[in-house]
């Protein structure tokens, strides 16, 4: 399908998601797990204001380098590893 | 006892909202918050954010939304309970609602709505094991006196400014010992507070140690040491008295979720028709309920009070008729 890509999502109890995503709606990933109703809490809604939406990236793409925004709020958050995210 | 006509639990956007529709019906209101200051998550989370989807604003600060919200209440003048925690609801043999706070203070009305939004905030806890077992012998998630630390070894986590201050004052002659414990090398307090606490680390006043973290805990009934993790050296053990995390606020539904209302997901069930809960005279407005095609906006949130007040209103003067009067009619919102 043009404009969607394939994402999988490793929940907490070890299930793997298959999750098609649309490259032209903007969301992050707190966004698409929610509209897949997975059950993340993203509680401030994105605006890096909370930490709740925390995960490791563990494909090896590029993605950009973690915002100051985002370094700050990881500072609220446990388990942070070199691959953690805010998304 | 104070006594009101609505009991607003929360005082954010749309608790405070709700007073403005509920003066226009002379029905007096009266807000608790577990925040010290009015404007929920608006005030303490975000309130240098621009909001952009209130209607006739372009943009406005979530603080300046609040500031002009209070402006706009205060003809009806509100009454407030401040930094206490709505905790038990009963009722009494006139059928009025009784809401009790963590401290105590009492409050009664014939009416309640929730506008709590996500809940109240609450420090974020480190998963740690036994972490309970040790909350107050020892460790503390937040310092209310200074002096209860004085000649105490205390080691801090965190890299905030309640952090970096309190590692501050408590370096200055309070604490025997102080250490702070954060997870990279920077800092996201304020810089003049960064330089401070580099200094004092520089002149071996506190003990800074970055790319760690608190893993575990250990003592004797009272707190004893912390393990600290550092990211490429492994772990050491520090003895301490006292261990302060300080790791900001996340909310929690909390005690609202014993009132016996029906809640889904973290949110109450509301009929749209005014907003009323499973239990008749407590309504549930702006983020905290759910209904079929729930969006968490302040705008519908707004909304909602403005209904609700009108199905408070007929609760509390069943015999009486209520109609619409537009504020362009009636002139100056007087109570």
């Amino acid at each position: 399908m043009e404009n969607m890509i394939k994402v999988f999502v490793i929940d907490r109890d070890d299930n793997r998601h298959e999750l098609d995503a649309p490259t032209d709606m903007n969301m992050n990933m707190m966004e698409l797990c929610r509209s897949y109703e997975l059950p993340v809490e993203g509680t401030c809604g994105g605006m890096a204001m909370c930490a709740s939406c925390h995960m490791y990236v563990l494909s090896s793409h590029e993605l950009t380098e973690r915002s100051e925004d985002e370094e700050d709020m990881l500072d609220e958050a446990f388990f942070v590893e070199d691959n953690s995210r805010l998304r | 006892m104070i006594q009101t006509d609505i009991l607003i639990v929360g005082a954010g956007p749309c608790g405070l909202f709700t007073v403005f529709e509920a003066g226009l019906l002379k029905l007096k209101c009266h807000l608790i918050d577990s925040l010290p200051q009015p404007g929920g998550q608006c005030s303490e989370i975000y309130p240098k954010k621009p909001i952009y989807d209130i209607p006739a604003y372009p943009i406005i600060l979530a603080g300046g939304l609040i500031d002009s919200l209070m402006e706009q209440i205060e003809p009806f003048s509100p009454g407030f309970t401040l930094g206490e925690r709505a905790e038990v609801v009963e009722k009494d043999d006139e059928g009025q609602f009784i809401l009790t706070t963590n401290r105590g203070t009492k409050h009664r009305a014939p009416i309640i709505a929730i506008a709590a939004g996500l809940g109240c905030f609450e420090p974020r806890k480190p998963p740690i094991e036994n972490l309970e077992s040790f909350e107050d012998k020892g460790i503390e998630y937040i310092i209310k006196d200074p002096e209860f630390y004085r000649g105490k070894k205390v080691v801090i986590s965190g890299g905030g400014d309640s952090a970096l201050d309190w590692t501050v004052f408590l370096a200055e002659g309070v604490a025997s010992e102080v250490t702070l414990v954060h997870r990279r090398t920077s800092f996201r307090g304020h810089p003049d507070s960064v330089q401070k606490v580099l200094d004092l680390a520089e002149s071996g006043k506190i003990n800074l140690v970055t790319n760690s973290e608190v893993v575990g805990i250990s003592g004797n009934g009272n707190l004893q040491s912390v393990e600290v993790k550092h990211k490429s050296e492994g772990k050491l053990s520090i003895e301490t008295d006292h261990w302060v995390p300080l790791f900001g606020l996340s909310p929690k539904l909390g005690p609202i979720s014993e009132w016996d209302l029906n809640i889904t997901k973290n949110a109450i069930e509301v009929d749209t028709f005014d907003y009323s809960t499973n239990v008749p005279g407590i309504y549930a407005i702006g983020d905290i309920n759910t209904y079929p095609g729930k969006l968490k906006l302040i705008l519908c949130g707004f909304h909602e009070a403005t209904l609700m007040v009108q199905s408070a209103y007929k609760r509390i003067y069943p015999d009486k008729n209520l109609v619409l009067k537009y504020t362009t009619v009636t002139g100056k919102p007087s109570m």
